[in-house]
Parts: C-alpha cells; structure tokens; sequence
C-alpha cells in the first residue's frame, strides 16, 4: 500500500512537473486514490437519496415507527453528509448534485404507494440502501488510500448500522395486522342467541307444563280411577 | 287391584313427568338467563388451511392488480373493495360502511404469483347493522368467490376451508405473503361482550384460485 502511495505521488508529482501546474495540487493527488473518490461520490449520493426518503416518509408514513425513522434519517444522513462535503472539498473532490439514477427510480416507486405498503416497501428499500452504504465503507477502509476518507467511512459505520438495526427491527413489527376487528354491532351473536333463546324458552314452558301434571298425578290420582 | 296398579302407574308417571319437567324448567332458566352458550350451526372448523410456506416456492407477493368488488353469489355477498392498512396498534382499518370491504394493501394482490390476498369485512356494525360479511360464517367449501380487479379483471376463487379463531390469536400465516396464492376473508364470529362491544373470534375463510 505504501508503495503503491509513493509511486502514485511519484507519477502525479512528475505529471505535475512535466504539466508546470502548482505543486499544491501534487500533495491533493498522493492522498486521494480513484476508490477515495468513488467512495466520497457514492456516500454523497447514498446520503442523498437517505434524506430524500426520510422526507418522503416523514410525510407518508402510515405507521408512527416509519415517520420517526424517516425524521432520523433526515438528521442523521444531513449531518453525515456535512462531513462528508467538507472532506470532499478539502481534498477538492467534486460531488454529484443528484441521488444515483436507479435509487431515485426506487425511491418514486416506493413513493408512488400508501398506507401500509407504501411502509413496507420503504423499510425494505431503506434495509438494501444502508446494507449497500456499510460495503461501500467497508471497502473504502480495504481499498482505500486517504486516511482522512478512511476516517470517514470509519465514523459513520456506526451510525448506519444503528439506522440498519433499527429498520430491521421495524420490518418485524409493522406492517402485518395482528387483529382484525370486524364487528361492534353484536347482531350476528343474538341472531343465535335469539334461536337459542327460542328453545329456552319452550323448554321452560314445557317443562313447567309437565312439572304440574306431574305434581298433579302424584298427589291426586284419584279422579283417574274411575 | 287393577285400579291399585293404576294408581302406582300414574304415581310413577308423576314422578317421572315432575322430573323430566324440573330438569327442562331447569335448563331452560339458564338458558334464558344467558349462562348458555348456543352451540354453533354446523361444525365450525371445516376443511383444510392451504399451507403458507412450501419448501422451495419463490416467495414474492409481488404482481398482480389491486382488488376493486368482490361477491360470493351463494350467500348474496356483494361489495367493493377498498385499500387499508394497519393502525399505530397493529389493527387492520376495516371500513365501516355496511357494502365496503378493507383489502389489506401490504399483502398480496389478486393474480399474484403467491401469497394470500387478504379481504376483511365487518360482520355487523353498532351504527348501521349488518355488514358485508354479515353471512360468511354460511360459506362452505367450494363456493364460489368472485374478485373484480382495477384493471377489469375477474378472478374466481373456491371456497377449501373456514376457521375460527380466538381474536387475540389470530395466527400470523393468515397474513403470510408467502406460498401459493390464497384468497383470505376475515370477519369476526363468536359469542359478543356486550360491554366491550367485541366479539370474541374472527372468522377466517380461504379460497384457492379456480
């Protein structure tokens, strides 16, 4: 890794000679590699699209869980991007203006939704987005050169997967129904019990009828005896 | 002697008649007094849930068109269909109009490749009586459902099982968006607290797709 940094300053310091521009920019190169850039560019996309989908959820959220992450999201990815923009500029990185193509196209789709789909296809693209995020950093940290990107990749890990835990968590509690109630009126209840009650009420009818007869024979079977 | 026999005959008689009578006295007090519960019309649990889960099945719940009516002609159902989903407390918003019933948007939809499509109906409301799903608890296997899609599709499921469940044990496969498209319609059955105004099952009949 050492020697790959020193042979890439080399070969930008001799550019830099052969070209005549400002020694300035030579130290700007040694440190930041084709894989710093790339990381930069991409978490700034990721984070992007983080905030994007963090409003979105925030304003179509059905259940409370997918609002409050959304608002964590909008915080968390607006505050790591700071960071992110800052490093950019110092190590003169430019950034794209606008979320990757294909994650904008997920993100409407998902918009596009309501109420309990809607949650659930945000949580699901949320998991794939912030997975996606922790191997980026990941392998900026393994293929990495500038120890300043390196540092960033490393900071906001952490975050990320607590964002990850958190929709995880999430995708297990929403979503599916776990009552259904279907009925306040009681009337399909006593349309039974009213049948119900019907025979009661013959048998008790019945039974008093035989109850006296009964009585009737035992005490007095007299008037039967002629 | 005859006419002792006869007196000892119709004794008997009386004692039999006075206890058959006291026991029916009995029986029916309690009954009416609501200490009885009435046993259900038929046999309850008919039929066999299809599974949720088949090993080795892609499970995606994805395709398919969104519900707009669905009908049972052998129990005179007919009603639309509108999109719900779940409250902060995890209960599916079932609509309250008598002829509207709720499609849970976060299962599968009709002509989907699996996954149970999940349709709930009031059996009656306090406000405006009997729902949409009033005679569900009639429906037997292999009766016919019928499912009108946005798209002006119709898709015709049959009837293979009925279930009751206790309403705090619903279980989860009911809402399972996995295995082989099911046809799901939910309403509640049961014996009613009139104090709390719920009953104490849902009823759960599946249709296969025809």
């Amino acid at each position: 890794m050492f020697l790959r940094v020193v042979f890439v300053g080399a070969a930008a310091v001799a550019a830099v000679v052969l070209m005549g521009g400002p020694p300035v920019s030579a130290k700007v190169e040694v440190e930041v590699s084709e894989q710093d850039r790339q990381f930069l560019r991409q978490a700034h996309r990721g984070n992007l699209t983080e905030i994007a989908a963090g409003k979105v959820a925030q304003a179509k959220g059905e259940a409370e869980v997918v609002r409050s992450i959304g608002a964590i999201l909008v915080t968390d990815h607006t505050r790591l991007d700071a960071a992110l923009k800052q490093t950019a500029r110092r190590l003169r990185v430019s950034l794209p203006s606008q979320p990757a193509p294909q994650e904008k196209a997920v993100l409407e789709r998902v918009a596009a939704l309501s109420g309990s789909a809607f949650d659930q296809a945000w949580i699901a693209a949320m998991i794939e987005g912030h997975r996606m995020a922790l191997k980026l950093g990941e392998q900026e940290l393994q293929a990495g050169t500038s120890p300043e990107v390196k540092e960033l990749a490393t900071s906001s890990a952490p975050v990320i997967q607590g964002h990850l835990d958190q929709l995880l968590k999430a995708q297990e509690t929403i979503g599916t129904p776990r009552a259904v109630p279907a009925g306040d009126g009681g009337r399909a209840w006593s349309q039974a019990a009213k049948q119900w009650h019907g025979l009661g009420s013959w048998a008790l009818a019945a039974g008093l009828v035989l109850l006296l007869a009964g009585a009737l024979m035992w005490a007095r079977p007299g008037p039967w005896r002629r | 002697m005859g006419a002792a026999r006869t007196v000892a005959a119709l004794k008997t008689a009386g004692v039999v008649s006075t206890l058959l009578g006291a026991a029916l006295t009995c029986w029916g007090g309690v009954v009416l007094t609501g200490r009885a519960l009435p046993p259900p019309a038929a046999p309850v649990n008919v039929g066999a849930v299809p599974p949720a889960v088949p090993p080795a099945m892609p499970h995606t719940a994805d395709g398919g068109v969104q519900p707009t009516g669905l009908g049972i002609p052998a129990l005179r159902i007919s009603a639309r269909i509108r999109s719900v989903g779940v409250d902060a407390r995890g209960a599916l918003r079932v609509p309250s109009a008598p002829h509207e019933l709720g499609w849970w948007s976060g299962g599968a939809r009709p002509g989907s490749a699996a996954g149970r499509v999940v349709v709930a109906g009031h059996v009656d409301t306090a406000r405006h009586g009997p729902g949409a799903l009033f005679r569900l608890a009639d429906a037997l296997p292999g009766d016919e459902v019928h499912v009108r899609t946005a798209d002006g599709g119709l898709h015709t499921y049959r009837v293979v099982a009925r279930r009751l469940y206790p309403k705090n044990r619903l279980p989860a496969q009911v809402f399972a968006r996995t295995g082989p498209p099911c046809l799901v319609l939910i309403t509640c059955a049961g014996p009613f607290d009139p104090r709390t105004r719920h009953y104490r099952d849902n009823l759960v009949v599946y249709a296969l797709p025809a």
